[in-house]
């Protein structure tokens, strides 16, 4: 299927060639109001008016300056994504998919979505073409917020990027894309309000502060004192102290108050590690870890749990208490080698608290069924089949192990539903967080 | 005619090297830098142009019964209403003598750069009802206000701005609604009652631990995303308590004052006494504040300002002053000393005096701190201009040059290789009706009660690290609905705060008492001197790792903690925790949450 926006990508072919001379790049436009004029008002719209203005190329083939056409007047989500990115893009685009439905019946095309490659040289207009019609799967609602992906000249982009203030002092960190991969930078030029967010953390939290700097403000949350406060409009007090004192009582989030002990992990597993020694999972007592099973045959179910297993060892790999094993059966192809390659990929370095671990296909069954409590695999039927090798379907919900070896979560970060994957590997964080940040009581002080 | 070489042979009990700038505005010394996309901005401002700013106190509107200005709303009776505290206050608080105030945040104009440039700046500052509820125009930094120990106070606070706001008053002991959480906020055109009881936290026995009265406070916006936006414009404000151990030092002359009136006055007027709020600006060559929402780095300006004004004079008599030193920046940090390199007498950190003085070349100052000194201007003669100087340089919003331990000596060696002035002080003949306060470093003060090990509860760790562009605590980002740590009710807990990430430098602040620091885990060495009793924000170092215990006191509820670099806060340097009847050693969704 084609559809007709698609066919506007000829002259984008032609106009990336002229944006890659470098004499051709649009110098920003630095004109700056007068702020002694404006009042007292909004000293922040001095930095929007004074934004780079880069030609830039939408999936479409249009070119559109960043901040006449695109910021100017509006409320803006952006973030720098890049289409080959394994890590942070794939949960990055699911928030944003799922602020665009969220927001497509409150704020509308108020707002607008803009994905800007970091990593333009290779993003060329054929190149985030296709990526953005994978991604943008326009509902067929009017008022679906817009989302555009663009490309442009890159130094054009990382200085935009440097203005926007997704930057790093260490230059082989700044140019290092993954490394702003997780930020959304929400701003609303028509209050001057900017602020950045991490479309990592609580999925409720994104959407409530987005909507705080987009401008739709915190009414809904305070609709109910206003109704009080317009019930009591006589002037007399409240009778109730805690009502005067306007305690709310917040809705019960997915989150348990205490992570519950969901089983005790009996017999340890013992395998061959990627480097090609034994390992056995008996010493990991004492650390935090974290088991996953990963189905080399199922590329979208292995790319979300190691994506999450990534995220956890760069978050928790330094403390020297966090542990990550990854489990699959011995076959001929799924060899040590071949899981040296596998970790490589998934960006986990030699050196990282990370085992990738293959044992008989009894033992592992045995160990995540009757020690980690998951799912026996399912035998597939061949017409479910997505691959001829695809005989099974595995449980790859990720196990969170306490110190003390007691199973305290599983986590299904791989689900049909991306939000709730989202909330999962959200999950999955903060719990090992939660357990990594109540040590034992112990005398760290004379 | 006296020369300055007359006067440096005759100049008995001065020390040798004193620099003697009479009859001249000559500084030599080194400009700050500023960062290349404020290309445009301000570079040299004329120095001493501009006169100390010394705020007159508010008056409460009333006592005992609600003013006038409060138009017949009782209260709690506002949109985010009072602290549940206010109705269920027992007898010892002394309720009846409850102050009123009213204040408001709103826009206005300041004169922040001397006269001769001709510019007057955009502000969000603070300004304080008239009689007739009318508000005054915005200041900043704010109205000061004079709380004394014991005495009640409500703050009616009416948001005019068009963000939402939320007042945290800095070094104080409030309930969490009044608190200035993150996300108690005042919405624009609404207000909330912030009550201070201005009362002490008791110790086991029951009696008020008077160890705990805080006499060098600062208000400054709060609200999440915002702040550090906000203090930019100008929402910061300060506030002196004072006490009945404090009007008695005055009343014996230990302390500066004009014993017979300092110390009996209610509202604390004190000539000898004042704070000076340390803050740097970028300033557009309109005369605005020129401040960049998406760095969330920090914000470094080139342009000091003191009280709200670029380079100030002082005129000092000839005596002992007591200076309150506030490091009002978001990013700055300084290391203060007197031109001469002559010594000072530095009586307390943050909101709480020592138990005795100790005598100082230089002191630190980071951002949030304070600084309670004793200045003797009586070893100058009438006529002597001497400057106060920051000598430490910084040229990244990472951090200053050198380690915390280099900044925080107390000693001066050889020539600074940075130097820059901040304020000049003309020093005139004293009025010798008023005697020169008798305190030096043996003078008793505020006496200190050590947190045991034997007592801790708990014990936390918090990690304060950059991950992927943000600032995050343990790898997690604030979440109003989270409190990371539930401490029990009156119990003692010993944190751990690591700073792993990298070079920044990130000032630790925690709400609602004071804490005390252990060990530096780092370099295995114990508290400075000045580290040794109480604070309200610790500072660490590039790599570092400090223990501290802190007792959770008189108020349940939610409580904010957090990096005071404000841009590292804002993007999510910022944690919770909620005192509650039992304690519970991991994070629990957040109970009392007072909209
Ligand atoms: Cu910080």
């Amino acid at each position: 299927m084609v559809n007709a926006r698609w066919l506007r990508l000829g002259p984008a072919l032609l106009t990336l060639c002229l944006l890659r001379q470098p004499g051709v790049t649009m110098a920003a436009d630095r004109a700056r109001i007068g702020v002694q004029e404006t009042g007292a008002l909004l000293m922040r719209r001095e930095f929007a008016e004074s934004m780079p203005d880069p030609v830039l190329i939408n999936q479409h083939g249009e070119r559109l300056r960043f901040f006449t056409d695109l910021v100017k007047g509006h409320a803006v989500v952006i973030n720098f994504f890049y289409t080959d990115c394994q890590n942070s893009c794939p949960l990055t685009n699911v928030t944003i998919r799922n602020l665009r439905s969220d927001f497509t019946t409150t704020v509308g095309r108020s707002v607008r979505f803009l994905s800007i490659t970091a990593k333009a040289q290779t993003d060329t207009p054929e190149v985030i073409a296709p990526y953005a019609r994978q991604h943008a799967l326009d509902s067929a609602h009017p008022d679906v917020p817009d989302w555009q992906f663009l490309t442009g000249n890159p130094d054009e982009i990382r200085a935009l990027r440097w203005h926007l203030g997704m930057r790093e002092m260490d230059p082989v960190i700044d140019n290092d894309p993954s490394q702003h991969a997780a930020t959304l930078v929400v701003g609303n030029h028509a209050t001057g309000r900017w602020a950045k967010i991490n479309p990592l953390i609580r999925p409720s939290l994104v959407r409530e502060k987005t909507q705080r700097i987009i401008g739709w403000t915190s009414a809904q949350r305070y609709a109910d004192i206003r109704a009080e406060v317009a019930a009591s409009a006589s002037g007399a007090p409240l009778p109730n102290p805690v009502r005067t004192a306007r305690e709310v009582s917040l809705p019960a989030e997915p989150r348990d108050p205490t992570l519950p002990v969901l089983g005790i992990l009996q017999a340890p597993l013992a395998g061959v590690e990627r480097s090609g020694s034994q390992v056995s999972t008996s010493p990991l007592r004492g650390k935090v870890t974290v088991y996953g099973r990963i189905y080399t045959l199922c590329p979208h179910g292995s790319q979300a749990v190691l994506a999450t297993m990534k995220r956890l060892n760069d978050t928790f790999a330094e403390t020297g208490e966090f542990h990550l094993v990854a489990l699959s059966p011995a076959s001929p192809r799924e060899t040590p080698e071949f899981f040296q390659t596998f970790a490589n990929i998934a960006g986990a370095d030699r050196e990282d608290p990370w085992w990738f671990v293959t044992a008989g296909r009894q033992q592992i069954n045995h160990f995540t069924q009757i020690g980690l409590g998951l799912e026996p695999p399912r035998p597939l039927p061949a017409e479910e089949r997505l691959h001829p090798l695809e005989e099974e379907e595995h449980d790859l919900r990720l196990v969170l192990v306490d110190q003390q070896g007691r199973i305290r979560g599983r986590y299904e970060v791989f689900h049909p539903d991306p939000f709730l994957s989202q909330e999962a590997a959200w999950q999955i964080g903060a719990d090992t967080a939660e357990l990594l940040s109540t040590p034992p009581l112990t005398t760290t002080s004379p | 005619m006296q020369t300055r070489r007359n006067l440096l042979k005759s100049g008995a009990g001065v020390a040798a090297g004193s620099v003697f700038h009479i009859g001249s505005t000559a500084h030599a010394d080194s400009p700050l830098k500023v960062d290349s996309q404020f290309e445009g901005s301000i570079q040299n401002v004329p120095r001493w142009e501009n006169v100390l700013p010394v705020p007159s106190p508010p008056r409460p509107l009333s006592v005992q019964q609600i003013p006038p200005a409060y138009g017949g709303k009782a209260v709690g009776n506002v949109f985010h209403g009072v602290a549940p505290e206010y109705l269920t206050a027992p007898a010892d608080w002394n309720m009846q003598n409850t102050q009123f105030y009213a204040m408001a945040a709103k826009a206005g104009e300041a004169r922040i750069l001397p006269p001769s440039m001709g510019l007057t700046t955009p502000i969000w500052g603070y300004a304080i009802a008239r009689p007739d509820g009318t508000f005054g125009p915005a200041i900043s930094p704010g109205p000061q206000f004079r709380f004394k120990g014991g005495t009640p106070v409500v703050v009616r606070t009416t948001n005019q701005l068009p963000e939402e706001i939320s007042t945290h008053l800095h070094g104080g002991h409030w309930p969490s609604h009044s608190d200035g959480h993150a996300s108690f906020l005042v919405l624009p055109g609404e207000s909330r009652d912030y009550f201070y009881p201005n009362v002490l936290p008791r110790r086991k026995d029951g009696s008020f631990d008077f160890t705990e009265s805080p006499s060098s406070m600062w208000y400054h916006d709060h609200a999440a995303d915002l702040t550090a936006s906000h203090v930019a414009r100008g929402m910061a404000g300060t506030t002196v308590g004072f006490d009945s151990l404090e009007l008695d030092l005055i009343k014996r002359n230990v302390l500066p004052g004009i014993p017979g009136q300092s110390d009996e006055n209610t509202i604390y007027n004190n000539p000898y006494d004042l704070f000076l709020a340390l803050g740097d600006k970028v300033f557009h060559p309109s005369g605005a504040i020129w401040y960049d929402t998406n760095n969330n780095n920090g914000y470094l300006g080139n342009v000091e300002t003191i009280n709200g004004a670029a380079y100030p004079r002082f005129t000092v008599e000839a005596r002992k002053y007591r200076f309150r030193f506030l490091g009002a920046s978001t990013a700055r940090h300084r290391r203060i000393r007197l031109s001469d390199n002559s010594q000072m007498l530095r009586i307390g950190n943050d909101a709480w005096l020592f138990p005795k003085g100790q005598t100082v070349q230089a002191f630190g100052i980071s951002p949030g701190k304070r600084v309670d000194v004793i200045i003797d201007f009586s070893r100058y003669k009438p006529g002597t201009q001497v400057f106060l100087e920051n000598i430490l340089e910084q040229t990244n919003e990472r951090g200053p040059e050198g380690s915390l331990e280099q900044i925080e000596r107390p000693d001066v060696a050889g020539t600074p290789a940075f130097i820059h002035q901040l304020l000049r002080f003309d020093v005139v003949a004293a009025n010798p009706a008023i005697p020169n306060a008798s305190i030096n470093a043996q003078s008793e003060l505020r006496p200190h009660e050590p947190l045991a090990a034997s007592e801790v509860e708990i014990r936390r760790s918090f990690r304060f690290e950059r991950k992927n562009g943000h600032w995050a605590i343990n790898g997690m980002f604030y979440d109003e609905r989270i409190a990371n740590a539930v401490p029990r009710l009156g119990s003692v807990e010993e944190w751990t705060l690591e700073n792993s990430s990298g070079g920044w430098w990130h000032p630790i602040h925690i709400h609602l008492e004071s804490h005390q620091q252990v060990v530096n885990l780092t370099t295995g060495a114990r508290p400075l001197y000045q580290n040794s009793f109480k604070q309200d924000v610790t500072m660490l170092g590039p790599n570092s790792a400090i223990v501290i215990r802190m007792r959770f006191r008189t108020f349940l509820g939610p409580f904010m903690f957090h990096c005071h670099n404000n841009e590292h806060e804002d993007v999510e340097m910022m944690f919770q925790f909620e005192v509650a009847e039992s304690g519970s050693r991991r994070a629990l969704p957040v109970s009392r949450f007072f909209a």
